[in-house]
């Protein structure tokens, strides 16, 4: 066989497969959408903030925070949540209705918040 | 099939080349037909790469000796395991070993973001691909694996003596998976800087990437120490040889990068200082092919030298330009959102942490590079030896223990004189106590007892970290001891799992400490019946014994080893003719006990007199070398592997799937 031969047998189906999106992909002028990133984000930050606060808790019972550097801290972290919480929130309202599932906390009866998978009041799962 | 590897080269080599093409397109344009056929064409390359390297497999076992690379690296009675590591045995090989191990991750590190990371992923394309195409056009341009001899061989050359040894089928490709895994935090460092995109996520994304790549060059570095151990034959293992540095300098700026990106995980500090360190640790582990493979310095390691040097420099000055003069640019936007608060605190103590690994890697790299560098200057080439490297580096390794003690115990932004009292007063309390059992047990070397004492130090504070968030947990949770620890880790393997791997690694201080202080020598020249002692070990030499075999002919000296007038072990440390490179190489004989190792090295023989003269070497404590690597591979386990179910950073993952659930 010769190389020529050798190289196209192979490059034929690379290329097929590598041009492939190009023209088959139904949505081919589609722009990757930047809004989807900003969700992530915020629920990044809503997360890191929670769980920075429960490291903080963790930190103060084996005592290597204060109590006055564990209430600055935890107030700081609970804003930052609550901030992105509510970005959240207007977020999800903006963009399409709520989801409507659960309004209020089966177990304590805090309002949900909506797209949370706890409750703020309790921190039980807001979902059986 | 070679005519297939040949063209398989050159298709990985323009896909690869396309691929970059289109990837800046959809950076470019944003347009997601653009970024799936750039995600396709790493899939391709690592195809096309994959083919090239079952065809240069399928040569070496198939012995198939018209290819000059099969002809130089092995031979028809290599063994079959030998046969398969000869793929990463020679330059070509292992340049195309490297490149799969690169194309492979890429693709891995595109399958697992189809669905996320979309801003960043062309960029992080152009990035590995970028690496690939390197790597591809040496091998297609330079030193293709393929070449065939104009007339074919009728045996091999055989693979180099030395690199036929167990190690060699894994110390290379850990070594390499450190190495190449190190491109993929670099790759979203670069699509950060790239984009403008410049939070925190390209480092919560990269996380299990860094610690699998820093995993790996840490095997690999260990892996490298004990082959040195126990084929080069002088009774150490580690010899500040430019190529041992070369593995070892981005080990320690990655592991600089891996404390610091918790501080800005957490803090958002040191948001410049973390990009400046991942830039630096990729572009070690080039500098570091470029050590071992361009020839520059001399050193033990020479099987892979060639004159492939300059490239390698020219594409880490350009990967140097690009992505330094990218964080040039962002600086503006990179701008810390807290402060230092207190000189006494777990973010300075990081920061101090970070500058010591850091002043570390730069005097190995100074050591490294005075040939060349007082070749330039100076016009004379003066090496500098081990005693250098160990006179700098000595004193940092202590401050870097002693921070390992303090830095995860620390309390955040200012710690109080209550806090440092209650936390710190037991672990200094140990340690001083066993600095003076250390004295009173007759250690006069006060690098001893400071490193004992440190050692001891830094395990009570991690013990004292243990048992503190138990009490802390069963407070809370009310659990009995066990679940209360299990728990614990569970909750937080972060934190547990670091700790575990700051134990293996306070094991290997203690290696290194017994080595390089207490160690013992001897050389005697024996007949046969006499015997010798050493470190409380008898010796008696029994003469020589002889062994021939197809590939290798074997001298062994009959040492039979006495405690206490008792036998105890024979050893029979060898000298082996390798046939097909005629080469002579020498065989070590080890006891390893808990305590230490008894080493023994056959130097010469008489073969009319049966004389022998005999190195003999006592390593005490170097069995915590392999111990504390096997405690930090496992740490690393517990950090690393996938969250079961019922594990807690599962309710932390950012719940995507609920967010677009609940919206729709």
């Amino acid at each position: 066989m010769s190389s020529t031969a050798v190289l196209l047998a192979g490059l034929l189906p690379a290329v097929v497969f590598v041009m492939w999106p190009l023209f088959f992909s139904g949505d081919s002028d589609a722009i990757e959408a930047l809004p989807e990133d900003d969700d992530e984000s915020l629920q990044r930050k809503k997360v890191a903030a929670l769980a920075a606060i429960k490291e903080a808790e963790f930190d103060q019972r084996t005592g290597k925070l204060s109590d006055d550097d564990f209430a600055a801290l935890t107030a700081r972290y609970k804003a930052q949540a609550l901030e992105a919480i509510a970005a959240l929130d207007q977020r999800s309202t903006s963009s399409s209705a709520p989801s409507g599932t659960i309004k209020f906390c089966p177990n304590c009866g805090t309002k949900a918040l909506p797209g949370g998978k706890f409750c703020s009041g309790c921190g039980r799962p807001t979902r059986a | 099939m070679i005519e297939l590897g040949r063209q398989a080269i050159l298709i990985a080599w323009l896909i690869a080349a396309y691929t970059i093409v289109m990837a800046l397109a959809a950076a470019w344009t944003r347009r997601r037909d653009f970024t799936a056929s750039a995600e396709n064409g790493v899939l391709a390359v690592w195809g096309a790469v994959l083919v090239a390297v079952a065809v240069l497999l399928h040569a070496l076992v198939t012995r198939d000796f018209r290819i000059e690379y099969v002809a130089a690296y092995s031979s028809s009675t290599l063994p079959i395991y030998y046969t398969i590591a000869a793929l990463w045995g020679g330059q070509k090989g292992s340049l195309l070993f490297w490149a799969l191990i690169l194309t492979s991750i890429s693709s891995i590190v595109v399958l697992q973001n189809k669905q996320r990371n979309r801003e960043l992923m062309p960029w992080v394309i152009v990035a590995l691909m970028s690496v690939s195409l390197f790597f591809i056009s040496l091998l297609f341009f330079i030193t293709p694996p393929f070449e065939t001899l104009a007339v074919p061989a009728r045996e091999g050359r055989d693979l180099n003596p030395l690199l036929q040894n167990y190690w060699m089928t894994i110390h290379p490709p850990s070594l390499y998976l450190g190495f190449v895994g190190m491109s993929v935090p670099f790759a979203f460092a670069f699509a950060a800087l790239a984009t403008g995109k410049l939070d925190s996520s390209w480092i919560r994304t990269t996380r299990r990437w860094t610690l699998f790549a820093w995993f790996f060059l840490s095997l690999g570095n260990l892996f490298g120490a004990l082959w040195a151990y126990e084929v080069l034959g002088w009774g150490g293992y580690w010899a500040w040889d430019p190529v041992e540095n070369a593995a070892f300098m981005p080990w320690l700026t990655g592991t600089a990068f891996l404390h610091s990106v918790m501080i800005q995980e957490k803090k958002n500090m040191l948001k410049v200082w973390n990009m400046v360190l991942i830039i630096l640790t990729f572009a070690l582990t080039i500098f570091g092919t470029f050590l071992t493979r361009s020839g520059v310095i001399s050193s033990v390691h020479s099987f892979t030298q060639s004159g492939l040097g300059p490239f390698f420099l020219y594409f880490l000055a350009l990967v140097l330009v690009v992505s330094l003069g990218l964080l040039f640019l962002r600086l503006p936007m990179l701008r810390s959102e807290n402060e230092l608060d207190s000189l006494v605190s777990r973010e300075s103590t990081f920061l101090f942490n970070n500058l010591i690994l850091v002043g570390i890697a730069f005097a190995v790299f100074w050591g490294t590079m005075f040939p060349v560098i007082s070749e330039a200057v100076r016009g004379v080439k003066i090496t500098v030896g081990p005693p250098f490297f160990n006179k700098v580096n000595a004193p940092l390794g202590l401050i870097l223990l002693f921070l390992m003690g303090v830095g995860p115990v620390i309390a955040w932004r200012r710690a109080t004189w209550a806090h440092l009292k209650r936390t710190f007063a037991g672990p200094v309390i140990t340690g001083l106590v066993a600095g003076a059992l250390c004295f009173i047990g007759g250690i006069r070397n006060y690098w001893a007892i400071v490193s004992f004492s440190l050692i001891f130090f830094v395990l009570a504070t991690i013990f004292a970290e243990f048992y503190r968030g138990v009490r802390a947990r069963q407070a809370m949770v009310g659990d009995s001891v066990f679940r209360a620890l299990s728990q614990l880790i569970a909750k937080n393997r972060r934190r547990y799992g670091g700790y575990i791997i700051h134990v293996g690694i306070v094991m290997i201080f203690v290696a290194i400490t017994g080595t390089s202080i207490f160690r013992i020598e001897k050389q005697v020249t024996l007949n046969q019946g006499e015997s010798f002692e050493i470190g409380g070990y008898e010796l008696r030499y029994n003469g020589l014994e002889e062994r021939d075999t197809l590939h290798i002919a074997y001298l062994m000296a009959n040492m039979s080893v006495f405690v206490d007038g008792r036998q105890v072990d024979t050893l029979r440390p060898e000298k082996r003719f390798y046939k097909k490179p005629e080469q002579p190489t020498t065989e070590v004989a080890i006891r390893s006990t808990l305590g230490s190792d008894l080493y023994l090295v056959l130097g010469s023989y008489d073969a009319e007199t049966r004389m022998a003269t005999i190195l003999a070497y006592l390593n005490p404590l170097i069995g915590f070398l392999y111990w504390g690597g096997i405690t930090l591979a496992l740490g690393t386990f517990v950090v690393i592997l996938p969250t079961a179910a019922t594990a807690p950073a599962a309710s932390y993952v950012p719940a995507r799937g609920d967010a677009t659930e609940t919206r729709s």
